[in-house]
């Protein structure tokens, strides 16, 4: 091709424009091809038809680049008809380099070339056609000269690239992908060659060891074995040079900082395209957590067998899957006759509505805490046990079975009942006796009232203190054994679904209570009560002992003003009772509730110290709550609450005070 | 009288004595005396019979409730006028023995002002 420059084809040119009358060029330029390529080729149709022939892209412009001659293959790598004397620099649609800008046609290599620019040899360029199909090619422009020495036009080919290009993109995409998967992977990944030379690394290898692919990639894969695992190495090569593939082998390796690892190792000869042996690829994966969890798991087993508890474990559909030795020891049956059979072989038959129940709540996650209920041995004894279910979930998080620990409580339960025996033994023999010293102490009482009364004029004045001493001594024993006598009543009653209105308790109360409110002068008023289900008297105990109280702890310094509130909250009720008297100190508020508490001689306060015993008792009774928040100095709000089963209608609205 | 302790025959006599009746007060201490009494007084038709009994609710052995449910069942005495007396102020107490048939339920008072109310009580059952 060199030649071409050269030659000037001068006679050709004209012959050209005669066949393609749309070309404008000068006809001097023109001339200058046709000559070389006449004297090359001896006429010009000789050459346009070797031209024509030669399967690749050619075609020459005159010296200002418009095009003069291309040949089949150039109309059929463009994918268009050029037209000649029209198009100038190139025969191509649309021109872009390699990374995709586009390449504008007055500096196409062709231009580059006439315009005296130097065209890098190789250059690779991506034409598109009419249809938008696109192709890679290498254009080799070259310029021509006349006999001056001056440019006279260029010739191009075209040479396509495109197959390589695509096979090129196609392994650098298997490559990539290849690169992304080693280096996801959780496996440690390395390569080495026969001299045990690391030639490559991943991120997990990084991960693992502590080594990055810099510090490591050329060194000898030893540095990872602890001094007394070298021996390992001669064996894993000679074991590579017989072909042979080390899998799954467990062994110990070092870290970068010194840890030692466990990992096990998978070791696969690497061979080259002849198929000689160069390198091994090696998969190390830590196994430090497995043996971890697998110690871990010899040591749960061993604290599931010896646990007192029976723990059994169950799929979702009720059947057993695990069953360890108190299981055995409560239940009778062996691992081997229980296993893989329905839990409901335990389950005794009035209580069979509880497995679907149970399953319903593991299914939604939930855990089912200390569910007493009875379950039946191998022997058909019916067992009292405490059950704690809680769902079992599998890596994914989704619920495939429950662990049941099961406590036996036979004991607990004959224990139970032997305590609440006894306790309605003492609260039988405390009402019985405090309602047994009323009379006696009745005697006492109203005949030293009598003695006082009859005789007063024969006793002296010493005689009168002492009866006055039995009096008062009397007196504040009446009250304690009332009220212990009010204390033992509680119980006596069952709570009842008789509704009351709290409003005319209040009324009631403050009734009862005329004679401290008018002393105090004390201001009692309240917010419209609810209806509670609660016996008459109780609530008015209650109130009546946190009304009294209010006005017997009033403050020497301001008018008792009193408040009654109830809100409701949920399923209860909130009663509160605001004063602002003396308050309690925060390390009082839980004692004040025991029986015979009191926080003040009965110099100070009168009272038996059972008054707030008997509100807890009583609001207890109806399982609510009672406390106090107090301010000292300030005053104290005690609240209690009453459950209300009950869709309320609402308050009744007569406020009082 | 039915009442086993001294110190309240003495003031139940003093309430009586308060109350202006004059009428002859027979005390039996037990359950057992009352029935007895009740009994003769059935076999013999000119034997005395109560018009009102004073009945301590809480006697040993045989209680006053079963005094109370033989006398409504005494050919002779079963209209007699009974005044239940108890140390107990509750209200299951007095729910109690109206039901056994007494008349009137009287709550015994540790102050001998109150105690005396007794006496205004019988004047209101018997006035003359």
């Amino acid at each position: 091709m060199d030649k071409l420059e050269a030659v000037n084809p001068d006679s050709q040119q004209r012959d050209r424009r005669r066949r393609e009358p749309g070309g404008r060029q000068s006809r001097k330029t023109m001339k200058a091809q046709d000559i070389s390529l006449s004297v090359l080729y001896g006429s010009s149709e000789d050459w346009r038809g070797v031209l024509d022939m030669i399967p690749v892209a050619i075609y020459i412009t005159d010296a200002e680049g418009r095009l003069t001659y291309f040949n089949a293959a150039a109309e059929r790598l463009s994918g268009r008809k050029p037209e000649l004397g029209v198009d100038q620099w190139c025969i191509t649609w649309k021109l872009f380099l390699p990374d995709g800008t586009p390449l504008p046609h007055d500096q196409c290599p062709v231009a580059m070339a006439l315009k005296g620019g130097e065209v890098a040899s190789g250059m690779e360029c991506i034409a598109e056609r009419p249809d938008g199909s696109r192709f890679w090619f290498v254009p080799h422009p070259r310029v021509m000269r006349d006999e001056e020495g001056r440019i006279s036009g260029a010739i191009n080919t075209l040479v396509d690239i495109t197959p390589r290009k695509s096979a090129e993109s196609q392994e650098q995409q298997a490559e990539q992908l290849l690169g992304a998967i080693v280096d996801s992977s959780d496996d440690a990944i390395i390569s080495k060659n026969l001299d045990g030379i690391i030639t490559s690394w991943n991120k997990s290898a990084e991960r693992l060891f502590g080594y990055t692919a810099e510090e490591i990639v050329g060194k000898r894969v030893t540095m990872l074995m602890p001094p007394d695992r070298l021996n390992e190495e001669p064996e894993i090569i000679s074991r590579l040079k017989r072909g042979e593939r080390v899998d799954h082998f467990e062994t110990i390796r070092r870290k970068k900082d010194g840890t030692l690892l466990d990992i096990s190792l998978t070791i696969s000869p690497v061979r080259d395209a002849q198929g000689y042996i160069i390198g091994a690829s090696k998969i190390a994966r830590d196994t430090t957590e497995i043996k971890k969890a697998a110690r871990n798991s010899r040591l749960l087993g061993a604290i599931v067998d010896s646990s007192d508890d029976a723990i059994i474990s169950k799929n979702l559909d009720g059947i057993i899957t695990s069953w360890n030795k108190s299981a055995e020891r409560l239940f009778g049956y062996t691992a081997e006759e229980i296993i893989g059979k329905p839990v409901t072989i335990l389950i005794p038959h009035d209580r069979l509505n509880e497995e679907p129940e149970i399953i319903s709540r593991l299914k939604r996650g939930e855990r089912v805490d200390h569910f007493e209920t009875i379950r039946r041995t191998k022997d058909g004894i019916l067992l009292d046990i405490s059950l704690t279910i809680s769902p079992v979930r599998d890596a994914q998080g989704l619920i495939v079975g429950a662990s049941k620990i099961a406590r036996d409580i036979t004991e607990k339960k004959r224990i139970e009942a032997e305590i609440r025996r006894a306790n309605a033994d003492l609260e039988q023999f405390a009402f019985s006796a405090s309602h047994d010293l009323q009379e006696p102490l009745r005697n006492v009482k109203i005949y030293s009232d009598l003695l006082t009364r009859r005789y007063r004029d024969k006793f002296d004045g010493e005689a009168l203190e002492f009866l006055g001493y039995l009096q008062t001594g009397a007196t504040r024993m009446e009250t304690l054994v009332k009220d212990l006598l009010a204390y033992t009543q509680i119980s006596r009653f069952e709570p009842g679904q008789e509704t009351t209105d709290a409003n005319e308790v209040l009324a009631l109360t403050k009734e009862n209570l005329t004679n401290a409110i008018r002393e105090s002068n004390a201001s009692v008023t309240s917010d419209p009560l609810p209806s509670v289900q609660m016996h008459f008297s109780h609530l008015q105990q209650v109130l009546q002992n946190l009304i009294g109280n209010a006005i017997k702890y009033r403050s020497p310094e301001r008018k008792p003003v009193i408040h009654i509130t109830a809100e409701r909250s949920g399923h209860e009720f909130i009663f509160g009772v605001r004063d602002n008297g003396i308050g309690i100190a925060p390390q009082y508020k839980e004692t004040i509730f025991g029986i015979f508490k009191r926080l003040h001689t009965s110099n100070e306060y009168s009272g038996s110290g059972i008054g707030l015993a008997i509100c807890q008792r009583v609001v207890e009774q109806y399982k609510g709550r009672i406390w106090v928040e107090s301010e000292p100095g300030r005053g104290s709000t005690f609240r209690f609450t009453i459950p209300d089963s009950r869709d309320l209608g609402g308050y009744s609205s007569h406020p009082s005070g | 009288m039915v009442e086993d302790n001294p110190a309240d025959v003495f003031l139940i006599r003093d309430a009586i004595k308060v109350s202006g009746i004059t009428a002859p007060v027979h005390v039996v201490n037990t359950g057992e005396d009352a029935l007895r009494y009740f009994d003769s007084a059935d076999a013999d038709d000119s034997a005395p019979r109560p018009a009102l009994v004073i009945l301590d609710i809480n006697l040993p052995r045989i209680p006053g409730k079963e005094v109370l449910r033989h006398l409504r069942q005494s050919r002779r005495c079963r209209d007699a006028f009974v005044i239940v007396a108890s140390t107990s102020d509750s209200l299951l107490d007095r729910q109690i023995v109206i039901t056994a048939g007494a008349n009137v339920y009287f709550h015994k008072p540790s102050r001998y002002d109150e105690f005396m109310e007794l006496g205004v009580l019988i004047r209101d059952m018997f006035p003359k």
